[in-house]
């Protein structure tokens, strides 16, 4: 009972991150049909931002609205002045190019922070843990737990309920439509990385109070970022939560029965099934195909 | 096109080859291993611009056969079996794994595909961690270094080995990639790129093109693998999986001009030049420089240097590159 408790904490903590992250990153794969690889250096930007905030003095929990503010202008200006430049040409080149700024941002954060690893030391009122049938939850992990929930809520609330999103669910499905009734796609297209970017600082900031992190650390969740988006589909705000939610209980079992280096196979392998079976996902929507 | 490369006076071809091969002597070891290293990541090179170039397959499988080619061998060789031997049990067991997830995956559309090739790296990455048999623990290095007359050889004897050994390579690769650019198979591919509905309501036969030239990539990409396992003298399983070395390649692709017989040449040669001369005096930008240099190469120039080859030098005259800017760009 121990065990299986201390096994779904692990996995709503890691679930939680994955989700978050893999809301951002679907959203600029299924409304762009770009594959982000830089989103990796916009979660680990939005770690150190949130590094940095918090040894200036800030407060650990007002550092993530801080960073995600910062990371959208960030996502924002990237999209407007580089992506958006080979949006309309072949997809090797997006990859290619998104890679490009992924490596000089990760060598830029190597430069400046060095490869050791930081992380923020919860404050007061986060340190503690409860004891739940022999197995610990830590505060602070309710806390990011409740944070991501909280983000995935306001994004489903945009996405659903606002003009905004309307805007980007449009654009999505079909951009010629989109643009026959006015909306600027480009200016839509801007927007909804700046979206991603701000969701990606949010990850970043919550791994830097839970994991730690290090210029390397966003390939390492992009992986498994891509598996959860794989998993649950683009197109819906459920996905990214199911998947996620598969993803972190399946590395966690493995984890925890067969060692660390199982565990990334299990996530793997039930991804590679899902994509050779039905390779919109879960719950995906099928829109532009290729 | 680069029909012309046969085509060219056999005067040019000897004046590009001496001093190749009469480099060694000039070079001192260490210089030496570079000019084996950019031989090596040219073979590699031309075995991604087939499928990557020729295909238009983002293919990030690349690790997984090379990898394998440099594992099987490694173990063949350690327990017994004779080098060459060795080296074909590798090629044979990267052929085997391409043909076992190629037809799934490669009917997979746009991202999936590069997605897709992505895990199946990572997968069997993971898997041979955790393998633990003839001799061989996935988490620790494999020493074969002794286990082949080449650990008598002397240091000089040895550079100079795998110098030609790599420089070999390099020119099959070379010659590979000619010969089917011209072949009915590279019409096929490039058609099936450029528009895969068009090509097979001419008859082609696209997944079956496909197939093939995965087949032959992944073989070619293993036994490289399996040679720079033979020269490193010991294997890791996360480094010979690393996908390090794939980017890196696939960079200098790009750069030098992917679907091009030339372009892979132009951009290795680029690369390391780069990585010797700023590489060397500023190693910790070094990530950044790639980074960027990627970035202009896809914004400005995405037909890489080989474009300078078809057009003149005039193709890297501000207005083109800014042409070049604004034809992707979005509405």
């Amino acid at each position: 009972m121990t065990l299986a408790l201390q096994i779904l904490f692990d996995a709503l903590l890691l679930g939680s991150l994955l989700a978050v992250g893999s809301l951002g990153f679907s959203l600029v794969w299924g409304v762009l049909n770009v594959l982000n690889l830089a989103f990796a250096a916009f979660i680990m930007l939005g770690g150190y931002t949130s590094f940095w905030l918090w040894s200036q003095g800030c407060d650990v929990l007002l550092t993530i609205p801080l960073t995600m503010a910062v990371l959208f202008s960030f996502g924002w200006g990237m999209q407007r002045f580089v992506i958006d430049y080979v949006i309309d040409g072949p997809q090797t080149l997006s990859i290619t190019l998104t890679y490009g700024i992924n490596l000089a941002l990760a060598g830029l954060a190597f430069y400046f922070f060095t490869a050791v690893d930081r992380s923020v030391i919860a404050p007061e009122y986060m340190s503690g843990y409860w004891q739940i049938a022999g197995a610990k939850l830590p505060y602070a992990r309710v806390v990011v737990v409740c944070i991501a929930i909280f983000l995935t809520g306001m994004a489903w609330l945009i996405f659903d309920k606002t003009e905004l999103g309307a805007t980007i669910r449009a654009t999505r499905l079909d951009m010629e439509a989109a643009r026959l009734v006015g909306i600027n796609v480009r200016n839509t297209f801007d927007l909804t990385t700046g979206l991603s970017a701000a969701l990606a600082g949010a990850m970043g900031a919550l791994i830097v109070l839970t994991y730690g992190i290090s210029p390397l650390t966003g390939d390492h969740f992009l992986l498994q970022i891509l598996i959860v988006t794989v998993l649950g589909g683009l197109g819906s705000v459920v996905g990214p939560l199911v998947g996620a939610a598969i993803v972190g209980v399946a590395t966690s079992l493995t984890a925890n029965f067969f060692g660390s280096t199982y565990s990334v196979l299990a996530g793997t392998v039930i991804v590679l099934v899902v994509l050779v079976l039905r390779p919109s996902g879960l719950f995906g929507k099928r829109f532009y195909e290729t | 096109m680069n029909a012309r490369v046969f085509d060219m006076p056999a005067l040019l071809i000897v004046a590009t080859l001496l001093p190749v091969l009469v480099a060694p002597l000039f070079l001192g070891s260490y210089g030496q291993r570079v000019v084996a290293t950019a031989f090596m990541y040219l073979a590699l090179a031309q075995s991604w611009n087939l499928i990557g170039g020729y295909a238009g397959l983002m293919s990030l499988a690349m690790p997984a056969f090379f990898g394998t080619g440099a594992i099987v061998t490694a173990v063949m060789v350690v327990n017994g079996v004779m080098p060459v031997l060795a080296v074909f049990g590798g090629v044979a067991a990267a052929i085997a794994i391409a043909a076992l997830i190629g037809s799934p995956t490669l009917r997979l559309q746009g991202h999936y595909f590069v997605v897709a090739t992505l895990l199946i790296t990572e997968a069997l990455r993971n898997l041979v961690l955790n393998v633990n048999a003839f001799g061989f623990s996935g988490g620790t290095a494999l020493n074969l270094f002794n286990a082949t007359s080449l650990g008598k050889l002397d240091t000089r004897q040895f550079n100079l080995f795998f110098y030609f050994l790599l420089l070999f390579l390099a020119l099959a690769a070379m010659a590979t990639v000619v010969a089917f650019e011209r072949s009915r198979s590279g019409y096929a591919l490039r058609s099936i790129r450029d528009n895969e509905r068009a090509a097979r309501a001419l008859g082609i036969a696209a997944a079956r093109e496909k197939m093939f030239v995965f087949l032959v990539s992944s073989g070619m990409t293993a036994m490289v693998g399996a040679v720079w396992a033979f020269w490193l003298g010991a294997v890791e399983t996360n480094e010979a999986f690393s996908f390090r070395l794939t980017f890196d390649v696939i960079v200098m692709v790009f750069l030098g001009g992917r679907g091009t017989v030339w372009g892979p040449v132009a951009g290795v040669a680029l690369l390391v030049t780069i990585n010797e001369t700023i590489g060397v005096e500023f190693p910790e930008l070094h990530m950044v420089i790639a980074g960027v240099l990627v970035g202009l190469v896809v914004l400005f120039q995405p037909d890489g240097l080989a474009s300078a080859f078809r057009h003149g030098v005039s193709a890297f005259a501000p207005s083109r590159l800014l042409d070049n800017l604004r034809r992707h760009l979005v509405k």
